[in-house]
């Protein structure tokens, strides 16, 4: 029982780091219609930032803070400069134009702070005391507040879609951007807001990760996060905030049963395994679990 | 060169200037492609005068050109955006390396069984492609390129695992018909390479001339209408991935005979290298025929130039910044862009094609600025008249 | 896979039955060391036994960009300060050495072109490199063309082999010497057996660590109960838990030791005794942010180092670090110390050559480096770079055991020295 639960929080709290970064995944798309190849770099560099501000003497909890907010500037700023330009040209192009912001920033990461490994302190105290048992398994300060900024992130973020007439504004645009500035909502705005927020979710999910992530904080340590993420959100369908969640949660909790428990496979296949997983579900269901049908143009 | 989309069409410069038409399987055409191969077999020539360093760097732009090559097929041709390239590559070069080294194959030989395994895996990949479509493919690909260094290192007793395998000089002798020896490994592998991507290139351009290729753009371009057309969508794209996989399996076997040393970390295999293949092709051309052997050569040479101004991490904000820039500049990639200004002078058109026929006057104000015009022009004029080389002639008796 | 497996070979069998299987003239080579050792199958045989005379070139590839490059950075710092000092001290019998680098991003291809260009293009007498993957992608060129690729800094398997890799040499002790070493000292421990758990990463320097153990313990009362691979350490952890055993073996590089012991520690598990391989020796990178975590894992070491506080005042530490200081390189980093241990170990070999019958040439320089018996200054006393052919190819076979102590940060010795033998 002990080394089940164990196994289970562990693929939860993997799970929802993975949520998070794909909720972010989900915000652009919705905005963009692309796929934010980057999204897991911005992520890194609010990161940075925020260890560098922790490293100034501010409190853990602002600096994950001031993280968001330059997250949130660093994408909406690159929507309105480097994506939207292209965006018309191809489907290709945007990805490139990612693809090279992706290289770029983890090369600036490395450029303005080095390559060696940080640690990047914890929102919440995680000393090797600093937890309570749960079925005999034990809980850390550093993985429930992961489970609780996604819990926060999804409930703030269906509120902001059905609540707020600035979330109306948003779905109008993910639906038909053109009819949607026919009646007047700013679409600029809200497709640098789309990007924006999900540059500040993806901020947190890095500020949360890094304390649990094996190699900490180095350049390294989004890209298997960004993998995972882009895995579930393209599992719970692209446009879906519930899928996005939903999906991380189940390969969270799938890569860790694997390990755990089917020793042919074991841990060496983790992810062959996860993915394959992924794959047949999306055979039966080809816009994942909750996406709309149809997402191509015609 | 008939690989004309929509998208160029509409991004081409308007000019005041009409081209010269080329008609295709006139005399005038006949030596330009004459000249082209010339121009093929002198720089194939050059490259065996290079150093042993320089010429192994050729041989692996050639490489990585013919995996682009089947890149393209699938991404830039037929639109399926495809992240797990790295595994095709890969299988193709396990093969190679296995066969040589458990089964005591000639290198050459375990090319064919490379390349059908490419084909294989790609068509197993294809598959899923009949129902998944768009980003969610490109997650089926993502699974392939996450999955392949996996199974390699768990398989460790088949595959040499994460201690990857190592194929030493002496079996990579040159067949001995070539007269070469192991010591000159380097020259072999070069003409073998160069050979191979020369027939790849032609092999896909008569593809994408036939209908097959013309019911593969337009699976990229507008797959609904050509459904209602009667093409079987399903098939071309199940299809194309296979050949796509075979091609880059076949690139991989090259690979694993000029590197030796196969590994499942190291970035050969990973999906690292599919970043750069993706990156080869789109700074090349996404959809050009070109386009592959210049992307590939910008992706060996730039580290290493960029390395000789600067170290660390700041090539990589370059490396960056110059994708991101290219985008803005050339979104049609080098071949693309290179595609359009050739055709502002020079446009080739099937022989049937009626501006071929019509004598044009207003040729005469471009004519003489390329010298390719020139060759055009003189072997026009010494053309008997005929149905299809009156725009040829033209142009010559016009100067 | 298995079905793959069959797939291929029944290709294979297709292509043999159509004719086509190709004949392999390539064959292992047999014999001794001093047979591989000579200049006769090299690609040039005369430059092989040239003396060289005017400057020693010493062509290193590198990632000098992308992740790992300040770690290498650092590396080639510590390298760069031990050849001034040869240089300083009157070169190599008068020759002076020079270092060319060339970034290989880490990648084997790249390290494949440098290998060349180094050779052809640089002229490079001696080479180096760092990494397993690098090694493997340039031994075969490098063997071929007989220059010397002297202590790179790994520890592959296949290069401790003078017979299949006359060229080639590496600095760091085997997998299987280490291992080896801390069987050696679980059997101290638990003179009655004991049951070991294994943690191991899945790439190659975790398979070399397990295999190496699982070698080492063969035929002693040592259990190995379970080794799993550190993909989620938190999973790894609570499965090697449930094991119940005593005793924790790492093998691994750099973070995987500090997410594992990250891990133990969280899951409230508590070996008796947890042993990290001699790679995750920097404290600041991999004891210090493990915090309590770390408290008491023990490390096998061969070097005095500034870090160690019985080693502060000793006279070959002090040169250290008045070299490296002078070089603008951090004499605490564990990367600068094994970047000098490398080219110590090397201008030894060099100095050797130089005094030796076959003088300063290629061919001198790699029988110095494959019989050398050298007591390095740095080296812990009892500790030896003894290398003799292929009757013994490691260099590095005695350690002494360290714990981590959390609260000074510091290491303390827990025993003396261990020979692997």
């Amino acid at each position: 029982m002990e080394l089940f639960v164990e196994r289970l929080l562990a693929g939860v709290t993997n799970g929802s780091i993975f949520a998070l970064l794909a909720l972010a995944l989900v915000m652009v798309y919705r905005s963009t219609g692309t796929l934010n190849f980057a999204q897991g770099e911005f992520a890194l560099f609010s990161a940075f930032f925020a260890w560098w501000l922790v490293g100034t003497g501010l409190p853990v909890w602002a600096a994950v803070i001031a993280g968001m907010v330059a997250g949130f500037v660093l994408c909406a700023a690159a929507e309105r400069a480097l994506i939207r330009p292209v965006q018309r040209k191809s489907e290709l192009a945007t990805l490139i134009v990612a693809l090279g912001l992706f290289s770029g920033l983890n090369a600036a990461v490395a450029l303005i702070w080095g390559t060696d490994t940080k640690v990047m302190p914890s929102i919440v105290p995680n000393g090797l005391e600093d937890y309570f048992e749960l079925f005999g398994a034990r809980v850390y300060g550093d993985t429930v507040i992961t489970w609780v900024a996604l819990a926060a992130v999804t409930i703030l973020m269906t509120l902001l879609f059905t609540k707020t007439e600035l979330g109306l504004h948003m779905r109008a645009v993910a639906d038909n951007a053109e009819s949607a500035a026919l009646t007047g909502v700013n679409t600029s705005r809200i497709l640098m807001l789309g990007w924006g927020l999900a540059g500040a979710i993806g901020a947190l999910a890095g500020s949360l990760a890094t304390p649990l992530a094996p190699e900490q904080l180095s350049v390294t340590t989004m890209f298997p996060i960004f993998i995972g993420a882009c895995a579930a959100a393209l599992l719970g369908g692209l446009d879906s905030l519930a899928g996005a969640v939903i999906g991380g949660l189940i390969i969270g909790v799938v890569e860790a049963m694997v390990t755990g428990y089917v020793p042919l496979v074991g841990g060496a296949m983790q992810q062959t395994t996860a993915m394959v997983l992924i794959v047949l579900i999306l055979v039966v269901r080809p816009n994942g679990l909750f996406g709309s049908k149809e997402l191509e143009r015609v | 060169m008939s690989t004309v989309t929509d998208r160029e069409r509409a991004t081409e410069p308007r000019t005041e200037r009409s081209p010269v038409l080329l008609a295709e399987g006139s005399r005038a055409y006949r030596i330009v492609v004459l000249v082209i191969i010339a121009g093929i077999i002198g720089l194939a020539l050059i490259g065996t005068t290079l150093s042993v360093y320089r010429m192994s760097q050729v041989t692996a732009v050639l490489i990585t050109a013919i995996a682009v090559i089947g890149l393209n097929l699938a991404t830039g041709y037929t639109g399926l955006l495809s992240i797990g390239h790295s595994a095709l590559f890969g299988v193709g070069a396990y093969a190679t390396g296995i066969l040589i080294l458990d089964y005591a194959y000639s290198p050459i030989l375990t090319l064919p069984i490379a390349t059908a395994l490419g084909f294989a895996v790609g068509l197993i990949v294809g598959v899923p492609a009949l129902r998944i479509r768009g980003l969610y493919f490109s997650l089926v690909t993502l699974a392939l390129g996450i999955a392949f260094p996996e199974i390699i290192r768990r398989f460790d007793d088949f595959t040499g695992g994460a201690a990857g395998l190592l194929i030493r000089s002496q079996f990579l002798t040159p067949p001995s018909w070539t007269g070469l020896t192991r010591f000159e490994r380097g020259l072999w592998l070069y003409g073998l390479s160069f050979v191979s991507f020369v027939v790849v290139m032609l092999l896909v351009r008569n593809l994408m001339r036939s209908r097959t290729g013309i019911a593969m753009r337009g699976v990229r371009d507008h797959e609904v209408a050509i459904r209602s057309n009667g093409v079987d969508v399903a098939r071309t794209k199940v299809l194309t991935f296979g050949l796509s996989g075979a091609i880059t399996g076949y690139a991989g076997g090259l690979f694993a005979m000029n590197v030796g040393a196969l590994s499942p970390d190291g970035g050969s295999f990973t999906l690292v290298k599919s970043i750069e293949l993706i990156t080869a092709m789109f700074i090349g051309g996404a959809g050009t025929l070109l386009g592959p052997l210049i992307g590939s050569t910008v992706t060996v040479f730039l580290p290493e130039l960029t390395s000789t101004w600067t170290t660390g991490p700041i090539s990589g904000v370059l490396f960056g910044v110059t994708l991101i820039v290219l985008v803005f500049f050339m979104p049609e990639g080098i071949a693309g862009r290179l595609q359009i200004i050739a055709r502002r002078f020079v446009r080739v058109v099937p022989p049937d094609h009626p501006a071929a026929r019509r004598p044009t006057t207003s040729t005469q104000n471009s004519g003489g600025n390329a010298t390719g015009q020139k060759s055009v022009a003189a072997g026009g004029a010494e053309q008997p008249p005929g149905p299809n080389s009156d725009d040829a002639s033209s142009e010559g008796s016009s100067r | 896979m298995r079905t793959s497996k069959y797939g291929v070979v029944a290709v294979a069998i297709t292509l043999a039955l159509a004719g086509a299987c190709g004949t392999n003239t390539g064959g292992t080579t047999s014999g001794s060391a001093e047979d591989a050792l000579s200049s006769e199958n090299c690609a040039d045989p005369a430059a092989v036994t040239e003396e060289i005379t005017d400057e020693l070139v010493v062509g290193i590839s590198a990632a000098l960009s992308g992740p790992a490059a300040q770690a290498i950075g650092q590396v080639l710092q510590g390298a760069e300060a031990r050849f001034e000092l040869a240089n300083q001290n009157g070169g190599i019998d008068g020759v002076e050495i020079s270092v060319i680098k060339r970034d290989d991003g880490f990648t084997p291809e790249r390290a494949k072109t440098n290998v060349q260009a180094l050779i052809d293009q640089d002229q490079a007498d001696v080479l180096s490199t760092l990494g397993g993957g690098q090694v493997d992608a340039m031994s075969d060129y490098q063997n071929e063309q007989c220059v010397p690729l002297l202590n790179a800094i790994s520890s592959v398997p296949k290069y401790y082999d003078p017979v299949q890799f006359p060229w080639t040499t590496q600095d760091l002790p085997a997998a299987s010497i280490e291992e080896a070493a801390i069987a050696r000292l679980i059997e101290e421990r638990y003179p009655d057996g004991v049951e070991v758990a294994m943690a191991s990463n899945p790439n190659e320097s975790g398979q070399a660590y397990s295999e190496a153990f699982e070698a080492a313990i063969e035929g002693t009362d040592i259990k190995l109960v379970k080794n799993e691979p550190i993909v989620d350490p938190a999973t790894t952890a609570s499965t090697l838990e449930a094991t119940g055993a005593k005793v924790l073996n790492i093998g691994g590089i750099g973070t995987d030791c500090l997410s594992m012991m990250n891990a133990i520690g969280r899951a409230g598990w508590k070996p008796e005794l947890v042993i990290v391989p001699s790679n995750c020796t920097d404290a600041k990178l991999v004891f210090e942010p493990a915090g309590e975590a770390a408290d008491g894992v023990e490390i096998l070491r061969w070097f005095k180092e500034p870090i160690l506080e019985e080693y502060e005042d000793d006279e070959a530490v002090l040169e250290y670090v008045d070299a490296v200081t002078a070089a603008g390189a951090d004499p605490k980093s564990s990367y600068v110390l094994s970047g000098w241990a490398m080219a110590d170990i090397t201008v030894n070999a060099l100095e050797e050559a130089a005094a030796s019958d076959d003088g300063l040439s290629r061919i001198g320089i790699m029988k110095a480096a494959q019989s050398q018996d050298y007591q390095a200054p740095l080296f812990i006393d009892g500790v030896s770079f003894s290398v003799d052919g292929e009757s013994d190819p490691f260099g590095i076979e005695s350690f002494r055991p360290y714990a981590w102590n959390a609260e000074t940060k510091k290491f303390d010795p827990v025993g003396e020295v261990i020979s692997a033998d």
